[in-house]
């Protein structure tokens, strides 16, 4: 799981293009959107692309992303979960 | 006295019917032209369905009658057979010579046959000719060069409010006294472009879309072409046409909230809707019928349901969605509802919202669910597009208004003068430092000229940075510093002109819908390719929720901002206008048109750019921004006192003729002029044409010359107008600017004359303040 997080802050830097963060200014239990690192509908569609892409777990509904995306932790659960 | 605009003629393409009659049939008998995909080649076509025109691009051909040689893009095609008819049903011809303007919008141009080639543009050494059907002024010329309209044109692109924002500009052309007639509207294909873009916003739905249902689950795309044909009412009834309608009312307005998804209370919305009926001097409950925007999506439907609630209240009129008929036609969408509009008070009839079944719990509003008959005096229609670009336009039945408000010309210089108060520009010069004025030019041997970068930290928050292009970030910087400059926070209107666009962005989709066939591609994108992201994020940036505007027709984008500046300005709308020009150079994109030779294909000093012998001209970029207003200041540069722009001149002789004129409208003799800026870009072959016109004309005055220092892009001349700016607020010609004469002597009055490939040609005239 540790492994699982540090290699999904890495992926998330990188897809949204945040550039002035290094992987340990993310904590992992911290939201991602809203008050935490600040992200958007816009982020989430493409953190949707990121699992996909990455882990091969398809999300057909955007809704499910709330939930899905609320930390790095809950997307790394997530993928644990599901990971094919 | 101003006259009143009606409506003389009518065009339709859509999937439910080829011409109005078709239109109105299928529309009153609820036949929707939603279906499987048939035509276009997707790896989603059993995915999706769309409002597809079930007719290929030969029989598009066939069906548009044109004598014009190929090649076509299908958006031109659906463009040229809607504004024919249009122009046929008005009965006009251009035997009578009345001044005659085409607007049109699009917000995918050539992209249905773009992104057919795109691998042969880049990778095959060879003039592909749909390179250049690809920019979003084709269409509009296709249709220009297709009906002969050639006294004014241009093109909107604002996402999916585009026509109607072409509409509105049209008859703000007319009240103006720009032209007396305009053909406006607009035309979009579907493309794989817009399919997969909508997709990756997971905003499709895959069933028939239901607009204003609870279950409703995304839209549907579609595709077609609509224009009008608007005239003074006096014109109209002296030649005893039939009028169809008035348009009384029209606004656009900015959400300034979120790059594609509306404000929770619908801000903008509202505020297009009630500026609309303060224009046509309504009171909401006399709106009989709203055809709303209603796409299905979420978001689009609750927060349109709740504007319209803040508007009308109680007295919520009979409202319907018609995307369900046609599915979502992009920047065609506003003219095409505008035309079932006009059929609706035509005959009387309201035409159902399908598919609907259950109210949103939020707003508990009920669509119409049947056809029903009732007279109809006002109607309404609403558009709005991504970057918050919201629009609505009212239509009323000839002989039901008596208010109207007068405007002044400003065609013949009579109009308000209008100052430049601020300016602020990013190009590959030293721009920024305002105690510099390229004193020290930078010299480079290079394929294309690029910006010199600022640091853009200064200027944007890091978190709105990290998605922004380069063509947005020095959009932003040189808005940022006009504003300052001019000591204003919110312009009364943001008008940008970009001949390409977000250039990058567009590749960035497009070589990811290629190389991945379709799957996997990111939102981001594509959200940041339509034409309007730059005036959109300046609006976002500084919560700016007035006109909002993007025209993007090749050499005449920038030329058109300013004249919609002027326009607004001169019509009370607006104190302030922010205008700017922007373009940007990619590799791909100069690569391409090296093939075509509009620029040169190996390196090149900037500094002797006009001995150079390659074909083309030097490629280049640059933003610049200026603030217009009604009021001159301590700080005002220069006067602007005009713009025009001329279509495909037949030769020199009528080049040297267009020039006199428009310089004698604004009582000026050639010699008057003291400094004339010409568009040289050191292409041998049409750097003649400056030479034998304004070289003959000018001969005794001082001329400069600009592009050495930007390079060829579309808006170059903003960037010319941003030196002729200085020039006139310094009192010094910069030695590098100067091509002929002397630099000792006071200027006062400067124009700029530049051309494209001989086709698209345009003025500026400054004067000191």
């Amino acid at each position: 799981m540790e492994e699982l997080i540090e290699q999904l802050k890495q992926q998330i830097i990188e897809q949204l293009n945040l550039e002035d963060l290094e992987p340990e200014d993310i904590d992992p239990e911290e939201p991602l959107f809203g008050n935490g690192l600040g992200l958007d509908s816009i982020d989430a569609l493409e953190l949707i692309v990121l699992l996909e892409k990455q882990y091969g777990i398809k999300i057909e509904n955007p809704k499910d992303g709330q939930k899905i995306f609320f930390s790095v932790k809950s997307m790394a659960e997530f993928i644990t979960e599901h990971k094919k | 006295m101003a006259s009143k605009i009606v409506i003389t003629g009518i065009g339709i393409i859509t999937s439910i019917g080829r011409n109005a009659e078709e239109t109105f049939h299928s529309l009153v008998n609820g036949k929707s032209g939603v279906k499987p995909i048939k035509i276009l080649e997707t790896i989603h076509k059993d995915k999706f369905v769309a409002g597809e025109i079930p007719l290929t691009h030969d029989e598009l051909i066939t069906l548009s009658g044109t004598r014009l040689k190929p090649p076509f893009t299908r958006t031109a095609l659906l463009g040229m057979i809607a504004a024919r008819q249009a122009w046929e049903d008005a009965g006009l011809n251009m035997d009578d010579n009345v001044r005659t303007g085409l607007v049109s919008a699009t917000t995918t141009g050539g992209m249905d046959r773009t992104e057919l080639h795109y691998n042969d543009f880049l990778h095959k050494d060879e003039p592909n000719p749909y390179i250049e059907t690809h920019h979003a002024g084709n269409s509009t010329e296709m249709i220009a060069r297709d009906l002969h309209i050639s006294d004014y044109l241009t093109t909107v692109s604002t996402a999916c409010s585009s026509s109607l924002n072409s509409i509105m500009f049209g008859a703000r052309l007319i009240k103006n006294g720009i032209v007396d007639r305009v053909v406006a509207g607009g035309t979009d294909a579907l493309t794989k472009f817009t399919l997969n873009g909508f997709n990756t916003l997971m905003i499709l739905d895959k069933t028939l879309c239901r607009p204003f249902d609870e279950q409703r689950a995304g839209l549907n795309l579609g595709e077609g072409a609509a224009y009008l044909v608007l005239e003074k009412e006096e014109d109209a009834r002296k030649t005893g046409k039939h009028i169809y309608a008035e348009l009384s009312g029209y606004a656009n307005a900015n959400d300034a909230f979120h790059q594609t998804a509306s404000s929770e209370e619908g801000e903008g919305p509202f505020l297009a809707m009630k500026k609309a009926l303060q224009k046509a001097a309504l009171s909401p409950d006399e709106i009989d019928y709203i055809n709303v925007h209603g796409t299905g999506t979420e978001n689009n439907d609750l927060t349109e349901g709740r504007a319209m609630i803040r508007l009308f209240g109680e007295n919520m009129p009979a409202f319907s969605s018609t995307k369900p008929y046609t599915g979502h036609t992009l920047g065609a969408a506003g003219a095409v509802e505008s035309v079932f509009s006009i059929l609706a008070l035509q005959n009387n009839t309201i035409f159902a919202n399908l598919n609907f079944e259950t109210p949103i719990p939020e707003t508990g509003l009920k669509p119409l669910t049947g056809v029903i008959k009732k007279e109809l005096k006002y109607v309404l229609t609403n558009s709005f597009g991504f970057g918050g670009n919201d629009s609505s336009i009212i239509f009323s039945k000839p002989d039901v208004r008596i208010k109207n408000l007068p405007e002044g010309s400003v065609k013949t210089g009579m109009g308000k003068p209008v100052y430049i108060n601020g300016i602020g520009s990013v190009a590959p010069q030293e721009t920024l430092d305002p105690d510099r004025f390229l004193d020290v030019v930078i010299a480079v041997e290079d394929k294309y000229l690029q910006i010199k970068k600022p640091n853009y930290r200064d200027y944007i928050n890091p978190k709105a940075l990290r998605r922004m292009s380069k063509i947005v970030r020095m959009g932003i910087v040189s808005a940022k510093t006009a504003l300052e400059d001019a000591a204003i926070e919110q312009p009364g209107a943001i008008v940008t002109g970009t001949g390409m666009g977000c250039q990058r962005d567009t590749e960035k989709f497009l070589n990811s819908l290629l190389d991945n066939h379709e799957n996997l591609m990111n939102p981001t994108a594509f959200i940041q390719s339509t034409h309007n992201t730059i005036s959109a994020q300046i609006a976002l940036m500084s919560g700016n929720l007035n006109h909002n505007m993007a025209y993007v027709h090749r050499t005449f984008s920038f030329e058109s901002a300013l004249l919609d500046g002027l326009v607004l300005i001169n019509g009370n709308e607006a104190n302030e206008v922010l205008v700017g020009g922007i373009d940007e150079i990619t590799e791909e994109s100069w690569l391409m048109k090296t093939r075509l030779d509009y620029f040169k294909g190996n390196p090149v000093s900037n500094l002797e750019l006009l001995g150079d012998n390659q074909p083309g001209g030097m490629a280049g970029e640059s933003a610049a921004f200026f603030v217009l207003s009604s009021k001159k200041t301590e700080n005002s540069y220069a006067r602007l006192s005009g713009v025009d722009t001329f279509f495909n001149p037949s030769g020199d002789a009528e080049i040297k003729d267009m020039i006199v004129s428009f310089l004698e409208q604004h009582s000026l003799a050639t010699s008057d002029v003291d400094l004339v800026l010409l568009g040289y870009n050191g292409d041998r072959e049409f750097d003649k044409v400056y030479d034998e016109t304004a070289g003959k004309l000018f001969g005794n005055n001082s001329t400069g010359y600009f592009k050495h220092l930007c390079g060829e892009h579309d808006t170059a001349s903003a960037f010319a107008t941003w030196i002729a700016a200085r020039i006139l607020k310094t009192g010094t010609i910069p030695q590098v600017v100067l091509k002929t004469g002397r630099n000792n002597k006071t200027v006062k009055k400067i124009l700029i004359y530049n051309h494209f490939r001989n086709i698209n040609h345009s003025l500026i005239l400054l004067e000191k303040s």
